[in-house]
């Protein structure tokens, strides 16, 4: 009986052991995502052996909480240092890093906190609500829909660019680039691997940390007193207005979420690509998109309310089909299995474990309230580090990017990323090339090579199985590229028709 | 995270730096085997975290610390499918602080598929091997049943034969599951439409749910996952390994021809850099041994399904010593030989354009 499950589940949870563990995994989770580099698979990773002697609830509460707790403790260093801690909080630079600069660093980081538990939350109580329809979706998507669903979000830079469209274009591109470098994904065809550090490619996470970090440092080693200019606001009204601004966008949040959660639901996709979609869309429906960039509040919401979306979504395929969308949860089956647990449909059965799916998910619930209550208990102490001199942070934020960088697989070439594209970054920048159009590229390019070759070989070699319903079954693929060509040429249309209306 | 996290959490990263330092330095103190070991260890995985082997030594690694009474620092060093952390073990100290685990012939075969010069297999010595995984085949269920079921392997060459499924799917181009794909359609008559290559072992599986290809790869233990999912089953054994105690009633490959064993069974070995004392190797085995019999790893073999079995150092050696040219044999016999395989691999994708 579900009820009964359900009821079970709560006896579970309300044991001050279990709520403990809970809390030491959020905590955890969030000190893990603030650091960059050290992601949420590392952190799960080595928690992993240790939750052998736990019984299994926990271990899985342990771990889960650890996941959430990181989607949040990424958009820490994202505002505060311009550094994605975890990379699935790069769209929270955008918005977050400006708002410190201009003295909201405590409304910022209200704003994440707020944005990130209530997303949280949502998205999990419908998970428990609507896990059956979730299940159909992921057997639904397949290779030619990741394909589609990686050009959408390329398509999104006719959105996000601002100023010159040929610039914008040409960052987009030049991010695509560099996803070629290393063994094609689904060839042997070796480009600019001339050494053997370079075979499997420039990890895109260092790409975001020069981008960003080292970039923003560089132009910071030019300025004087604090990451923020002027005066800084870190005082109860700051996380009020936060919370506020919050709450007064229920759309957004409510938008973001389910956009995280339906492309985290989608493997390989994940969080990165679920952040940029939702940011993307929130500056396509605001009615001041010039805004976005420069410290627009609906931005931090959107970014943080998506990845933490995303941890529901994600659940669906590792649960129900032991499929690991992403390293994180593919340490997370690997914690199931190691407690005797076997993702499958099982999972969502009463006679099977799904009172223990409850305790996991209603363990996620109450980890979001503590991520909201930690998160904004912490607001005030961490918002002084955008008032301490440059000259500190700088070679803090630095020595700290390298080492997480380093951490990242352990890999020399991943340093010289750093440092080129801290230049790169520096200098697109200054000449107002969208730094956001090409991160889209980065982040974007492998996932469409990869799912295009393999689609194009379920087709034999037909295109049309991106856009033929009739003959290929996909109607999920039709709707995306409908969705692509809206995306690209509604603006024209929408501009000539008003035109039209006019005369 | 407050300024004072920030500092001790950085600290806290440094010192796994610094340890590795005192490592390199202590060389001299510690050279001798009498006190080995006399600091922590460290344990390079050439592949991420989460992944299989990774998942082997981190079950293996607190259970060794016990007998050696010292810590095992797991270090993951991925890329190049494994040959990036191969090659740094290679160039380590040989003084038994530092060792790792390759999966030949898997990894033989990419030393030779990537043609790698720097350094040659056999330079790393051996110490003992601690489990086995391989491929099986698994089939979706709505696949099998509008095909009039399929259930064995000669089944699912029929249903190929005559047109009714579609699509296998295997784990990446040029890899060793490419390979064997080939050497299913020309030597064991499987005659799939098209070969679909995914990226890696858990898109394949998520295929083969999913219905995207009717069949594909998967190893032993993502099969147990595969079959759990209620939306496939594992019907072809392609290892040697017996597995009817998981899966009662797989079909051996063997039953249809030679052995595919030399390219479809991997051992998680456990070796050495180059000139490390046997002295040293051997208190190395005998923790691998006493981890391997541990009642938790026996738990954990039946919880997840992952065979560990113990090897010692001289089947350790045999698990990758002469295996290039093993492999090279056998490629040269089924297809012609290494450029041969490539120019088959090339020519699938000219198909495709």
């Amino acid at each position: 009986m579900t009820v009964e499950s359900f009821v079970g589940a709560i006896e579970a949870l309300l044991t001050v052991e279990t709520m403990i563990w809970l809390l030491a995994g959020v905590i955890i989770g969030i000190i893990v995502g603030g650091l960059p580099g050290l992601g949420p698979p590392l952190g799960m990773a080595i928690i992993l052996p240790l939750t052998l002697p736990l019984d299994a609830a926990n271990a899985i509460i342990l771990l889960v909480g650890v996941y959430s707790g990181s989607m949040y403790g990424g958009s820490i260093a994202a505002i505060l240092i311009n550094t994605p801690g975890v990379s699935s909080s790069a769209a929270t630079m955008f918005d977050g890093y400006p708002m410190s600069q201009q003295g909201r660093a405590a409304t910022a980081l209200a704003i994440s906190a707020t944005a990130s538990a209530f997303a949280g939350l949502f998205t999990i109580a419908a998970l428990i609500l609507f896990s059956p329809a979730l299940i159909e979706m992921v057997l639904a998507v397949g290779t030619p829909e990741r394909f589609l669903v990686a050009i959408l979000g390329l398509a999104m830079i006719t959105v996000v660019t601002r100023g010159s469209f040929a610039k914008g274009l040409l960052a987009g591109v030049a991010g695509l680039l560099v996803t070629t470098v290393g063994i094609a994904p689904m060839s042997l065809d070796q480009r600019y691997s001339e050494t053997m550090y370079l075979y499997d490619g420039i990890d895109f996470v260092a790409v975001l940390i020069g981008l960003f970090a080292i970039a923003e440092m560089m132009k910071l080693a030019g300025q004087e007193g604090g990451i923020a200019k002027g005066e800084v606001t870190i005082d109860r009204a700051g996380i009020t207005e936060g919370v506020r601004s919050t709450l007064n966008h229920p759309i957004t949040v409510f938008k973001s979420a389910n956009i995280g959660m339906i492309v985290g639901a989608i493997p390989g996709a994940g969080a990165t690509v679920s952040n940029f979609v939702a940011y993307s869309e929130a500056v396509r429906s605001s009615s001041d998109p010039d805004s976005f960039g420069s410290g627009n509040e609906i931005g931090v919401i959107a970014s943080e309310a998506s990845n933490n979306g995303t941890v529901a979504g994600s659940l669906v395929p590792a649960i129900s089909f032991g499929i690991p969308g992403s390293s994180s949860t593919a340490v997370l089956i690997g914690g199931l299995l190691m407690h005797d647990l076997r993702p499958g449909p099982s999972m969502f059965d009463p006679s099977g474990e799904l009172t223990l799916t409850y305790t996991m998910l209603l363990a996620l619930l109450v980890g979001n309230v503590v991520i909201l209550l930690f998160g904004l208990s912490m607001v005030t102490q961490l918002g002084y580090l955008t008032k301490i001199d440059t000259d500190y942070i700088i070679p803090m934020v630095v020595v700290l990017s390298f080492l997480g960088t380093y951490a990242l697989r352990i890999n020399p070439i991943d340093i010289l990323t750093v440092i080129v594209f801290g230049i790169i970054g520096f200098y697109m920048v200054r000449y107002n090339y969208s730094v956001i159009a090409f991160v889209l590229g980065v982040v974007l390019g492998d996932i469409a090579e990869e799912n295009l070759y393999t689609a194009l070989q379920l087709s034999d070699g037909s295109f049309m199985i991106f856009v033929n319903p009739l003959e290929y079954g996909r109607w999920l693929s039709f709707i995306l590229s409908v969705l692509i060509v809206l995306l690209i040429f509604g603006p024209y249309v929408k501009q000539w028709w008003e035109r039209r209306q006019a005369a | 995270m407050d300024r004072r996290t920030f500092v001790q959490t950085t600290g806290a990263v440094g010192a796994v730096g610094l340890t590795g330092l005192a490592g390199c330095l202590g060389e001299d103190d510690n050279g001798d085997a009498d006190d080995f070991p006399s600091e922590s260890l460290t344990w390079m995985i050439p592949w991420g975290e989460g992944g299989g082997t990774d998942t082997y030594a981190r079950q293996m690694a607190p259970l060794m610390e016990d007998p050696l009474d010292q810590s095992i620092e797991i270090d993951n060093r991925e890329g190049a499918g494994s040959m990036l952390g191969s090659e740094w073990l290679v160039q380590q100290d040989p003084d038994g602080y530092t060792f790792g685990t390759v999966n030949p012939p898997g990894w033989s075969f990419t030393w030779r598929a990537q043609e790698v010069d720097a350094w040659e297999p056999e330079d790393l010595e051996p110490i003992a091997y601690s489990g086995v995984f391989g491929y099986t085949l698994i089939v979706n269920d709505d696949a099998a049943e509008d095909a009039g079921g399929i259930d064995d392997f000669e089944s699912l060459r029929d249903a190929y034969a005559d047109d009714e499924i579609s699509g296998f799917g295997y784990q990446g181009a040029g890899s060793d599951s490419h390979l064997t794909t080939l050497l299913l359609r020309e030597e064991y008559d499987l005659d799939y439409d098209s070969a679909v290559p995914y990226d890696g072992g858990g898109p394949t599986m998520e295929a083969v749910i999913g219905g995207e290809v009717a069949a594909g790869f998967a190893t032993n233990t993502s099969a147990v996952a595969a079959e759990e999912s209620g939306e496939a089953t594992a019907i072809v054994n392609l290892m040697d390994i017996d597995l009817d105690h998981v899966f009662p009633d797989i079909d051996p490959i063997t039953d249809y021809g030679d052995s595919l064993a030399w390219i479809t069974e991997f051992y998680q070995v456990q070796v050495a850099p180059p000139d490390t004392p046997e002295e040293e190797r051997e208190i190395l085995m005998d923790a691998i041994q006493e981890a391997t019999e541990h009642e938790e790893t026996q738990e954990w073999e039946e919880e997840t399904g992952n065979i560990v079995e113990f090897g010692d150092m001289d089947d350790a050696a045999d698990q990758y010593v002469g295996s290039v040219e093993e492999i090279e044999s056998q490629v040269d016999e089924s297809i012609g030989g290494f450029d041969e395989f490539q120019q088959m691999v090339e020519e699938e994708e000219d198909e495709e354009e």
